[in-house]
């Protein structure tokens, strides 16, 4: 029988194994390119694994090292998943600087609507240490999952309504990254109030992180079919529609 | 009392993923809601009209204050109609030239992009322009709308239909 310590350490290891892929992937198709940010946020996590994983196995280094080695490495995680929302944003009309900025300018506007919610949300989730006026790293990691969420949600609905067709590597980082923020705060918040075992949480946390790596293998070896639908007739189609308006106005 | 905060997230996070879910299948099939079939008749004529600031002054001297607040709501409920109908064109010309972008033609695919940026333009113009309307409803003798949002649409639909043209060229 496979044993708890070998699923989780296969957990741990084979999502970044994964990663390095995905990467590979992105770096032959050139989607580098259009996507530098994701690409920066896979190669810090895999070096942030190396570092983390090299840590464990050396006996001389602290516990309390380790941690804080494992926190700054969190906290570059977020901040490159909030930059990660903003070139999924931008990426439909990364081409039109007007366009771009105006997107910029309206994510920024969600970000802090969605930031107060977030925090009176989670400020009434855990009231008990909120009223002893503690503000536990946790509970602040959950408000930003629920932000990206709040964002993710807004990119689906930016390109729904301008009626943007999303690039599907676009689709796959977003679900990838969705399915990570929505389980994480549930799972933390099973863990924090007992009611499930803390190896078990820890387990399906891991298990999470690795479907949604799979995701983006997925999607990063999917070909963009965009291009397929470049032919005679999409240019016969908006010359029948000029006709069309040309009568309608 | 510990369950209700598990619940509330659960909640949140399902109703998340089914989003997620939903907006994903919408996006493999949004290709497909472009056809002319699906654009709707817009009278420019009658939307200056019903814009035009001359005619509001007109309204307003001849009228009492009374029947101007109701007339003008009457009015602006017509105008945001006409803008509805804009955007959905919009969204309809944003889909089209995004099917001209990827001419292999760099000049029609230029010419389809600059359809896709002006169309996503108008889009964000008209949400602006009905969420001030709204605003006008209320304040009817306060605001008044405006008329640009015909001059961009006709921008759009004078550079879509000039297409062709340069095709056959």
């Amino acid at each position: 029988m496979i044993s708890l310590h070998f699923i989780s350490i296969y957990l741990w290891v084979a999502p970044h194994v994964l990663l390095a892929l995905v990467a590979a992937f992105m770096f032959r198709s050139h989607r580098y390119r259009d996507f530098p940010v994701f690409f920066g946020y896979l190669l810090f996590e895999i070096l942030q694994f190396c570092v983390l994983f090299s840590l464990g196995r050396l006996v001389n280094v602290s516990v309390s090292t380790y941690q804080q080695i494992d926190m700054f490495g969190r906290a570059g995680s977020i901040v490159f998943r909030f930059a990660i929302v903003q070139e999924l944003l931008e990426a439909s009309v990364a081409r039109s600087p007007s366009l771009r900025k105006t997107a910029a300018w309206m994510l920024k506007c969600a970000a802090v609507f969605l930031a107060l919610l977030a925090s009176v949300f989670i400020g009434s989730v855990y009231s008990w240490n909120v009223r002893r006026m503690i503000f536990p790293a946790y509970a602040v990691n959950h408000a930003l999952n629920l932000v990206q969420c709040g964002l993710l949600a807004f990119v689906f609905l930016w390109h729904r309504f301008l009626r943007l067709k999303m690039r599907s590597f676009v689709i796959g980082i977003a679900l990838g990254m969705g399915l990570v923020a929505s389980l994480d705060p549930v799972l933390a918040a099973l863990d924090n109030f007992r009611a499930m075992d803390s190896l078990l949480v820890n387990l399906l946390q891991l298990g999470a992180y690795h479907v949604s790596v799979l995701i983006w293998l997925y999607y990063a070896t999917v070909k963009q079919e965009a291009t397929s639908y470049a032919d005679v007739t999409s240019v016969r189609h908006a010359h029948e529609s000029a006709v069309e308006l040309g009568r309608l106005i | 009392m510990t369950v209700i905060p598990i619940v509330a997230l659960a909640i949140l996070a399902i109703i998340f993923l089914l989003f997620l879910s939903y907006q994903t299948w919408w996006q493999s099939g949004a290709e497909g809601e472009g056809g002319i079939d699906n654009l709707l008749p817009v009278d420019l004529d009658a939307f200056r009209n019903l814009t035009d600031p001359e005619e509001a002054h007109f309204l307003r001297l001849n009228l009492s204050p009374e029947e101007f607040r109701r007339i003008q709501r009457i009015r602006l409920r017509a105008t945001a109609m006409y803008i509805s109908v804009i955007s959905k064109n919009a969204g309809r010309l944003v889909v089209i030239g995004r099917s001209v972008s990827s001419h292999p033609d760099a000049e029609i695919a230029a010419a389809g992009l600059d359809i896709v940026h002006r169309a996503v333009q108008l889009k964000l113009w008209c949400s602006l322009s009905l969420l001030k309307l709204n605003a006008t409803t209320v304040w009817p003798t306060l605001l008044s709308p405006s008329s640009r949002i015909a001059d961009r649409y006709l921008d759009i639909t004078s550079l879509t239909a000039s297409l062709p043209t340069r095709v056959a060229a």
